[in-house]
């Protein structure tokens, strides 16, 4: 089974993940996700998620000036992305375990 | 953000904005931060050889990329373009589509304003928005496409002549202002939701039913609004109205803090908390039947008095007394205005004093 397809549902959890300690602009995520072992997550696809949970209310948005290239734009949580954060790990947790114990049993 | 950037970034960044152009300009804008200088460092790592092939292979096709970009970030598929000559897009459809917009939301902002003393004419200004509701349904039905909407010549001018008006502002004031818009999509519906709540009190359905409808309208589709560029022609009207609204809770606040309270207009002397009536009486106890009174600069003095609610323009402000007075008949509960005095008195008998002393010398 490929990565990329189960990336595909999680890929919310992940970003608010690597938010969750740090903000970060659109190339520090995708970098923070790659060195989490995500290789093979997608640029445009990180870009894309980030736009849907700042248009959901999870995320906020603010540039930094910077003195050599262009402006750049920071990702933070906030509340809501928190709350969401805990509720989607919640979620993870409990479906990881079936899967573990669903494969455990097959083996 | 006018940094150099390497033509094959800007070609690819280009045709990736192309194909996104169906989403609203904002939403485009936002991508376009994003993933900028995401394109310039990848085109760093490439060193020498940057063309857009060499991206493309990094990244896939500029189409590519914007396609995997659409479904992470959950917007509505790329209208798919024209089959082929079968189907040029209806100018005339589209201009009509616009116009409607912008008749919709000329509509909509007057009625938030008024909104307070629209009353049952409100109905009428719901025909004259009609236009607007055969436009909504011409866009969702993919009659008319926005990006057919952009391609009309007043839409392209219309643009143009906002980014200039743009331009004439400050950076920092159009940022600050670009920060406030979460307030405004807070205000907004703290606004519509607070009349909606005293219309639906104390206004009765006619105020009810629109106001609920634009707070529904803010609260379903604001926030689709952002990245579905379809949904301009349901929000734009609601937000236009809810403007209305806003500034006039604005003015008639202003009004409150700082217009004159109860304050005498000239040429008049109200007075609240005076008699409403008055009744003269001549030296023998017998009723004055006309009389007019004045006060000590000789301006009339008017009271307010209640009547039957039969308008009689002789009689609407007068400083004529004694008023006549409005009495329910208690077996038919017919209003009758009476003349005659409502109480008997007894006029002091002894002289009164005030007859000047005979001169003694």
């Amino acid at each position: 089974m490929e990565t990329s397809q189960l990336l595909k549902g999680v890929l919310d959890l992940a970003v608010l993940a690597v938010l969750r300690d740090e903000d970060g602009y659109g190339y520090d995520v995708l970098r923070r996700l790659r060195q989490a072992g995500l290789e093979e997550v997608g640029d445009a696809s990180v870009y894309g998620t980030l736009r849907r949970l700042f248009n959901a209310g999870a995320l906020t948005s603010y540039v930094v000036p910077s003195e050599e290239g262009p402006h750049r734009k920071y990702y933070g949580l906030n509340d809501t992305g928190r709350q969401r954060l805990a509720e989607s790990g919640k979620t993870w947790r409990a479906f990881a375990d079936t899967m573990d114990s669903l494969l455990g049993a097959a083996a | 953000m006018t940094v150099k950037t390497h033509p094959a970034v800007a070609d690819y960044l280009a045709r990736t904005k192309a194909a996104l152009a169906d989403l609203p300009a904002g939403e485009v804008e936002e991508i376009v931060d994003d993933i900028g200088p995401h394109l310039s460092e990848v085109a760093a790592e490439l060193g020498e050889e940057v063309s857009v092939e060499a991206l493309s292979q990094r990244l896939g096709t500029p189409e590519q990329y914007a396609a995997e970009l659409r479904a992470a970030a959950g917007y509505p598929p790329a209208a798919p373009g024209p089959p082929a000559g079968s189907r040029r897009p209806a100018v005339a459809t589209a201009r009509f589509a616009l116009w409607a917009l912008v008749l919709g939301v000329l509509i909509a902002f007057f009625a938030g304003l008024a909104f307070a003393v629209l009353g049952r004419s409100i109905a009428s200004l719901l025909l004259l928005a009609l236009p607007l509701f055969v436009a909504i349904v011409l866009v969702f039905t993919d009659t008319v496409r926005p990006s057919d909407v952009d391609e009309l010549p007043e839409s392209r001018a219309g643009r143009r002549a906002g980014r200039r008006l743009v331009k004439v502002f400050p950076d920092a004031m159009v940022d600050y202002l670009r920060a406030l818009r979460p307030a405004w999509w807070g205000l907004r519906v703290l606004v519509v939701g607070g009349v909606t709540l005293v219309a639906g009190v104390a206004g009765g359905p006619v105020y009810l039913v629109p106001v609920g409808a634009v707070l529904v309208v803010l609260l379903m589709f604001g926030k689709r609004a952002r990245t579905d560029r379809r949904y301009r022609w349901v929000v734009a009207p609601a937000n236009f109205f809810a403007a209305g609204l806003v500034l006039t809770l604005l003015a008639a606040l202003i009004a409150y803090l700082t217009g004159p309270r109860w304050e005498n207009l000239p040429g008049e002397v109200y007075a609240p908390s005076m008699p409403s009536n008055f009744y003269g009486f001549g030296p023998n106890g017998q009723p004055l039947p006309e009389f007019y009174l004045y006060d000590q600069d000789g301006r009339p003095v008017y009271v307010f008095h209640t009547s039957c609610g039969r308008y009689d323009a002789g009689n609407a402000e007068t400083n004529r007394f004694p008023q006549p007075r409005v009495e329910f008949d208690p077996r038919t509960g017919d209003c009758v205005e009476r003349t005659d005095v409502p109480f008997v008195i007894a006029v002091p008998t002894s002289a009164p004093t005030t007859t000047p002393p005979p001169p003694s010398k």
